[in-house]
């Protein structure tokens, strides 16, 4: 008996794990077939196949009806990388019979779907969401690991710029979305915002903003749900609600107006659609950027310098930079040597917000320049300065001048203060000697900077004056 | 482990033996079931192949149309609907129709108007294609079913 029993042993253990391994794959093959023919979209194509049945009147609609067959559905758009099975549970999508239905049933609203046949563009391509997914949640994937969950109703206007120019949809079906594309140019967002390469760099460049992910956006402080589309609104409201460190100013727009723009962000994306997609409108959009027409300068200063300088007429505290905002416009400002306020457009003024606007800055053409300087010349004509140096300054004096007499508003060392950085490298090779010269000692009209030499007053002497100048040159 | 047996005269080891078995034999005879499954995919991985051509009121009594892009040509005389794959059954050059059927400008084959062929190299006659009704009354063409000869869809 004891030789026998390892034996025994063995087959009994052989027996125990045929039987237990035999019930668990049963048990997997039962749970499979269960969901599979329990499966949401079975569901939805039986009580399809009822509704058919009971819109059916005459024969011949009876008998189609009848050989209705459940199986599940996908369409695949290889030129845009489309396999959708939305079409699974939404089977009347493109049957007009079931206009009054409910949903998933119901027939698509609109007229979309004559020029957007789902054999050619599938679901997901306007829609977003998990377009391979056979039930509702998943196919939403709202709160899943899916990098382009299902967009609201209305936002999927953002969807239409993929191959249309959002300014053509008004009208078209895509009103939210061409209002705000006009919302993004009135509101100043290419001040801080590159968008086709034009704009400032404070921002963001915004090119392909429409196809962030909700993980690549910070979200402690996002009070609501937890979708780009909320951020954005959400950020729109208040900037620094979302994001305690941003920079940008509130856009103060009403509610309508932010979901416009969270649309129109939504619809920037770089993805690239195959080129029979695209509408003879986005190809007209494309050859406006490439070939603008005459520039206007009041649109540029709104699109591109109002939301720091605002009218320009004034010098403000920025609370948000901690700086102050220089006056930029008005009649003795705009008399300002010619080349002087051109080149502090096109360079910018290093250390400063102010950002350089020419081609590889900001993306301004020099036409654009132009209209720009004129509009913040508003007619004015340039005045040649005359002041000229008393032959070589003194920098050590010209410094403990300034100590007494500048540093209070331009700040120690040309950082700059409430009044701005001399030591900025763009000031110093923008401004000739004579223009220092003239401005210490006449003043500079509409802002706080006073005349330091006036006839009949003790001011600064010549001498004085070219002193700090050279101290002026010096910094660096 | 002594061979007792119980009331039913089955002993355990009896038992044991023949659950496992049994049980095996249902999962395998599942997995066989489920197997035959596998070769046929639900969804075809490629685009879809069906056409809808919407109202069938569009094509008169007597339409002899080709559908260019598809290949396919689309009939209706008073019988009704059928379709005719335009893709030759030698090496798939589109044949073209004329007078007497069609002809394949490839390497000559010629096909009666029913798609038979009168003359080689093709194999066989050109492929009829399922038309069907869409639930919401159209008619459609399915490119990957195939039907006899001679079969017409009555609208």
């Amino acid at each position: 008996m004891a030789d026998g029993l390892p034996d025994r042993d063995i087959s009994r253990g052989t027996k125990w794990l045929l039987l237990v391994s035999s019930l668990v794959v049963i048990a997997i093959m039962v749970g499979e077939a269960r969901s599979n023919l329990s499966a949401e979209w079975r569901r939805h194509q039986k009580e399809y196949h009822k509704l058919l049945l009971a819109k059916a009147l005459d024969e011949a609609n009876k008998e189609t009806a009848r050989s209705f067959n459940i199986a599940l559905q996908q369409v695949v758009v290889p030129e845009l990388g489309v396999t959708d099975r939305c079409v699974s549970c939404h089977t009347g999508i493109d049957n007009p019979h079931m206009a009054d239905e409910k949903q998933p049933y119901r027939l698509h609203p609109g007229t979309f779907l004559k020029d957007h046949p789902v054999s050619r563009f599938g679901c997901a391509i306007c829609h977003r969401g998990q377009g391979a997914a056979v039930n509702n949640a998943d196919a939403k994937a709202v709160h899943a690991y899916w990098d382009y969950p299902m967009l609201p109703g209305k936002m999927v206007q953002a969807s239409c710029g993929q191959c249309h120019d959002p300014k053509a949809m008004k009208g078209r079906g895509g009103d939210i979305l061409a209002r705000g594309a006009r919302l993004f140019e009135s509101s100043g967002c290419r001040a801080c915002h590159k968008l086709g390469g034009r704009g400032g760099a404070l921002g963001i460049a915004l090119d392909d903003e429409g196809r962030r992910i909700i993980h690549q956006l910070p979200l402690t402080e996002l009070k609501g749900e937890h979708t780009v589309w909320n951020w954005l609104a959400e950020h729109f409201r208040d900037p620094r609600g979302v994001v305690p460190t941003s920079q940008m100013r509130n856009p103060t727009l009403t509610e309508p107006e932010i979901e416009a723009l969270t649309t129109y962000i939504l619809s920037l994306s770089k993805l690239t659609i195959p080129e029979d997609y695209i509408t003879p409108d986005k190809y007209e959009q494309k050859y406006e950027a490439l070939r603008p027409g005459r520039p206007n300068g009041a649109e540029l200063y709104r699109q591109f310098c109002f939301s720091c300088h605002e009218s320009g007429t004034y010098s403000r505290w920025d609370k948000i930079s901690g700086r102050f905002i220089p006056a930029i416009r008005g009649k003795a400002l705009a008399a300002s040597p010619a080349g002087y306020l051109r080149r502090n457009i096109e360079l910018g003024r290093d250390g400063t917000q102010m950002p350089g606007w020419r081609k590889s800055g900001g993306g301004l053409s020099n036409s654009e320049i132009g209209a720009l300087e004129a509009y913040i010349r508003g007619g004015v004509k340039p005045v040649e300065m005359t002041a000229s140096a008393q032959g070589r300054g003194n920098a050590g004096r010209g410094r403990a001048l300034f100590a007494q007499n500048c540093r209070g508003c331009h700040g120690s060392g040309g950082k700059g203060g409430v009044a701005p950085a001399l030591g900025s490298a763009t000031f110093l090779s923008v401004a000739s000697d004579a223009f220092i010269l003239s401005t210490i000692k006449n003043g500079r009209p509409d802002t706080a900077m006073p005349a330091f030499q006036r006839a009949g007053t003790a001011g600064l002497t010549d001498v004085e004056l070219t002193d700090l100048l050279a101290y002026i040159r010096s910094m660096k | 482990m002594s061979d007792k047996k119980n009331e039913n005269g089955i002993s355990r080891r009896e038992f044991l033996t023949k659950g496992a078995l049994g049980s095996f034999l249902v999962a395998m005879g599942g997995a066989t079931v489920g197997g035959f499954a596998l070769p046929k995919p639900t969804v075809s991985p490629g685009p879809s192949r069906r056409y809808k051509l919407g109202d069938p009121g569009k094509f008169p009594v007597g339409t002899a149309m080709k559908m260019d892009k598809e290949n396919i040509f689309l009939f209706r005389d008073v019988e009704g609907f059928y379709a005719i794959t335009a893709v030759c059954t030698h090496l798939g050059c589109i044949v073209v129709r004329v007078d007497d059927g069609f002809a394949c400008p490839c390497h000559g084959s010629r096909f009666a108007p029913d798609g038979h062929v009168v003359e080689g190299p093709a194999p066989r006659g050109l492929l009829w294609l399922e038309v069907s009704r869409t639930p919401d009354g159209g008619v459609m063409v399915d490119a990957d079913v195939e039907v006899d000869l001679g079969t017409k869809l009555v609208v």
